[in-house]
């Protein structure tokens, strides 16, 4: 299993950041925000929220539009966004490496299809772990605390977590599962995204063996990164 | 004092509190469109061609309705040069498969750069379809005809695949002169018409539907009438070199009878989307699945969503977005009962 | 934060009130230039970050095989992304090409691709079929002036240090090797080039700026955020260390003194030979652990294996 690393805030434009890293996916997430929106985006009773996925190399295509969309269906459920009205967070989700570079950093692909860029779930479950602490490194109010995950189901039916880019070409299928957090407990399925052929226990087993992983993932790293934090920006008297 | 009161028409009430409308619906134990929770609307696919309508690229059709929205797609075939490294010929077996590059297209009464939506719904069928492993990749490799000129002026095309072992192998070989490896790549174009809810169900149905009308056609390669000996000298930095003309462009063939259809894996493979909303029943809430949203009122209220695309009992790709209204392991599990005991026309 | 790219008028005029007495709010003298950091990615080829002050970015070298154009049979393709998001600064919208971004992809494109730091003969496979496209994409994180500068130094850094697979002929076929299978290429790199910008600021009053003589325009060296929001003109010198000059370019702005450029160039070169340096050592480091880690020392002739 590939460990999580995260850096806060070392960005300086913007009210947070975070960076990780985690198997070959590097992923830097900024948050601005609230701040004042255009008028198309304004929304009268609640935030907006503009978030902007961009590739490690060439220009944002579909595929990042697609991600956005993702990330949004999540974000938008856990921001606290009628503490916002009428205001603008903007969230950009810029990757630095992922999978393609590494395994296809210069293949020719005319004509073929089993190819990194037809699997995003590392991408998508980096990004949506990455944008937790970029959201909390900008104090930006969330319901909720929420982790996620990506694993594989390969040939001998085993999961496999954070499977790298030829375990996943190879695998039966491939799933994202991103859970909230609640109480250091995963309580509610966010986002499920489901590829390949499986079972409807295959699913079910995936989806409890995800919470597992989502509740370690909020009690070995979150909470470790966010205790920091909070040292670091108040002075406790003890 | 006392103030008339004001009535909201279904119409209006909709637009300004859908999610009123829709409690009130629900709490009779029905949807906006008088359906019932479990209900889809019918599918219906008919399949078309354009074979009458002279020579075209255009290999598959279907058109697909769903209540009031409309679908059609249309695939048309494009040739490209294959990469050809030794380890790739390895990898070339039965287990790999093909998808294809959709365009769709929203029919909003505006024209201009593909929405997001639009784009979203394209990329997700491309994954979606090549996930499925629906076509084999083999099945789209190309083995190009020859136009020969004879001696009295006919035109003929040979193929390899139609001559024997008799016929010597190696004359052919010598005309395939660059020994280039060819594949088809599918393209689908797909307009919607009258949209009245989320998309996917339908596009995804139009494409598999055309897929499974498609034949494809023989190629050949025929003589560009430019003499390949002419040859353009060409200068660049010192260098000096010639381009010949000698492009290689393809022909369709036009005789359907030799067209061979195309074998899909899998016989049938359905997406089917569900929406979770909570319902006020009585001081408690349950939370309950409504089949195929449609309206306005459903589409803005159902945040937690479910899609299932499944073939048989395998289930191919899943989508569950549990932003709104909970959704737990038992309203999964009975959206994918649903789902698979979805019945077609 | 706000998102307008203003500065408000105190700050301005603090700014310009330093710099008429030689100082400069970040404490640099005049004609002095940040350190830049450069990160060369252990694992990777091509892949480096540069953080110039509070300035940060990421370039990535890739490549690929396509078709070269018509009227270049003999030529690859090498292409420049230096799209700005809103990570760098709100102050630059996502999507929308501002001046200030056009600028910088033109400076770029002058420095690196017109001087022919990258030769694109070596990058032909097969005349007129294929060649390599090679693309650097500039990714920015963080926005504190000098991107110009910044962004010549990671894409010349990450140039030297791309590796693409080899390929093999045979007949008309190409073979391209993995990584593992045989050692990678490195592009071709003819010179170096290093680009330098100077910010003018006027001191005095406009009718005296171009009517007097007493040439009193102020030239810093790679000015950070707010100097560059107060600055009345600017000049980019894009050198290398051979002592040549590739390109100077003052778009208008503050009128300034001929013979200033001579003064300005000369030191640009000195500030362009540091950097040249700085740039190869950090490379043959890299290179060097690289081939420790990778036991090449094996294949070297009479080692002991």
């Amino acid at each position: 299993m590939s460990k999580l690393q995260v850096t806060l805030g070392e960005l300086n434009n913007v009210d947070g950041s975070a960076r990780l890293s985690v198997g070959s996916t590097k992923v830097v997430v900024s948050v601005t925000g609230p701040i004042e929106p255009k008028i198309r985006q304004e929304l009268p009773t609640q935030a907006s929220l503009e978030i902007i996925v961009r590739p490690s190399r060439g220009l944002s295509g579909t595929r990042e539009k697609t991600l956005e969309d993702l990330l949004r269906l999540v974000l938008q459920a856990v921001i606290v966004r009628f503490k916002y009205p009428r205001q603008l967070i903007q969230i950009v989700v810029q990757f630095l490496a992922s999978d393609l570079d590494k395994d296809e950093s210069s293949s020719e692909t005319g004509g073929r299809f089993n190819t990194g860029a037809s699997y995003m779930t590392n991408e998508l479950s980096a990004a949506i772990n990455c944008c937790y602490f970029a959201l909390a490194d900008a104090n930006v109010a969330l319901h909720t605390s929420f982790a996620a995950t990506s694993i594989a189901i390969d040939e001998n039916n085993a999961p496999v977590f954070n499977a790298e880019l030829p375990v996943l070409k190879k695998s039966l299928s491939h799933h994202t599962v991103c859970f909230d957090i609640q109480e250091k407990k995963a309580s509610k399925i966010l986002l499920v995204e489901s590829n390949g052929a499986f079972s409807e226990e295959q699913l079910l087993s995936t989806i409890q063996s995800a919470s597992v992983e989502c509740e370690r993932i909020h009690s070995e790293v979150q909470r470790l990164v966010l205790e920091k934090k909070i040292d670091a920006d108040y002075i406790w008297s003890k | 004092m006392s103030y008339p009161q004001t009535v909201f028409p279904p119409q209006v009430l909709s637009r300004i509190a859908p999610d009123l409308l829709l409690q009130r619906h629900l709490v009779q134990g029905l949807r906006p469109s008088l359906r019932k929770f479990d209900e889809f609307r019918p599918l219906v696919s008919t399949p078309g061609t354009f074979n009458d309508v002279g020579t075209n690229s255009v290999v598959g059709l279907a058109t697909v309705r769903n209540g009031d929205a409309f679908a059609f797609c249309g695939i048309s075939l494009g040739v490209v040069e294959t990469s050809k490294s030794p380890e790739f010929f390895e990898e070339l077996n039965d287990e790999e498969y093909a998808s294809i590059y959709p365009v769709v297209e929203i029919s909003r009464g505006r024209s201009g750069a593909p929405t997001d939506e639009e784009m979203i719904l394209s990329q997700t069928l491309h994954d979606t379809i090549f996930h499925l492993k629906l076509i084999p990749l083999l099945l789209l490799s190309v083995t190009p005809g020859y136009q020969i000129l004879e001696e009295d002026s006919a035109l003929t095309i040979l193929y390899p695949q139609d001559m024997g072992d008799e016929v010597d192998q190696e004359s052919f070989q010598e005309l395939n002169i660059s020994k280039k490896n060819f594949r088809y790549i599918l393209y689908a174009h797909i307009k919607v018409f009258s949209r009245s809810g989320p998309l996917f169900d339908l596009v995804h149905y139009a494409t598999i539907e055309a897929l499974k009308n498609v034949s494809l056609p023989r190629v050949y390669l025929a003589d560009s009438g430019i003499d390949p000996n002419i040859r353009i000298p060409i200068r660049s930095r010192g260098n000096f070199g010639h381009l010949t003309q000698a492009e290689q462009r393809f022909y369709v063939d036009e005789r359907k009878d030799i067209a061979s259809p195309l074998k899909l894996s899998l016989d049938a493979a359905v997406s089917s989307t569900f929406g979770v909303v909570e319902l006020m029943d009585q001081d408690e809430s349950r939370s309950i699945l409504l089949a195929d949203l449609e309206g306005e009122a459903e589409e803005f209220c159902s945040e937690s969503r479910i899609n299932v695309t499944a073939s048989g009992e395998s289930l191919r790709h899943v989508t569950i977005i549990g932003g709104g209204a909970n959704v737990t392991l038992d309203t999964i599990q009975n959206a994918l009962q649903i789902a698979r005991e979805r019945k077609f026309a | 934060m706000g998102k307008d790219a203003e500065i408000s008028l105190n700050e301005r005029n603090f700014v310009k009130e330093g710099l008429k007495n030689g100082f400069r709010l970040n404490g640099r003298s005049l004609d002095e230039m940040r350190r830049p950091i450069i990160n060369i990615d252990k694992n990777e080829y091509g892949f480096v970050e540069v953080e110039f002050g509070k300035t940060k970015l990421a370039v990535r070298v890739s490549c690929e095989i396509v078709k070269p154009y018509e009227d270049r049979p003999f030529e690859g393709i090498f292409t420049i992304s230096t799209e700005i998001s809103p990570m760098a600064s709100p102050m630059f919208e996502n999507g929308k090409n501002s001046d200030d971004e056009v600028l910088i992809s033109r400076f770029i494109e002058k420095a690196v691709s017109r001087s022919n730091a990258l030769d694109l003969e070596s990058l032909c496979i097969i005349a007129g079929e294929k060649v390599w496209h090679i693309r650097a994409d500039v990714n920015y994180l963080s926005y504190d002036g000098g991107l110009i500068d910044a962004t010549c130094i990671g894409v010349m850094t990450a140039l030297q240090h791309f590796k693409k697979p080899d390929v093999t002929m045979k007949g008309t076929d190409i073979i391209v090797h993995d990584f593992d299978q045989r050692q990678p290429v490195p592009l071709i790199i003819l010179h170096v080039p290093i680009c330098i910008t100077y910010s003018f600021f006027n001191p005095v009053d406009r009718e005296e700026n171009i009517k007097g003589d007493a040439n009193l325009e102020i030239a810093i060296m790679d000015a950070d955020r707010s100097e560059e929001l107060v600055r009345d003109g600017f000049l980019v010198l894009t050198l290398n260390k051979n002592r040549e000059l590739i390109q100077i370019s003052k778009n208008g702005g503050l009128p300034i003194d001929g013979l200033a450029l001579i003064e300005l160039t000369q030191r640009a070169h000195d500030r362009c030979q540091e950097l040249t340096e700085h740039i190869k050592a950090l490379l043959q480091a890299d290179e060097k652990e690289r081939y420790k880690n990778m036991n090449l020392h094996l294949l070297e002739v009479g080692a002991s294996r």
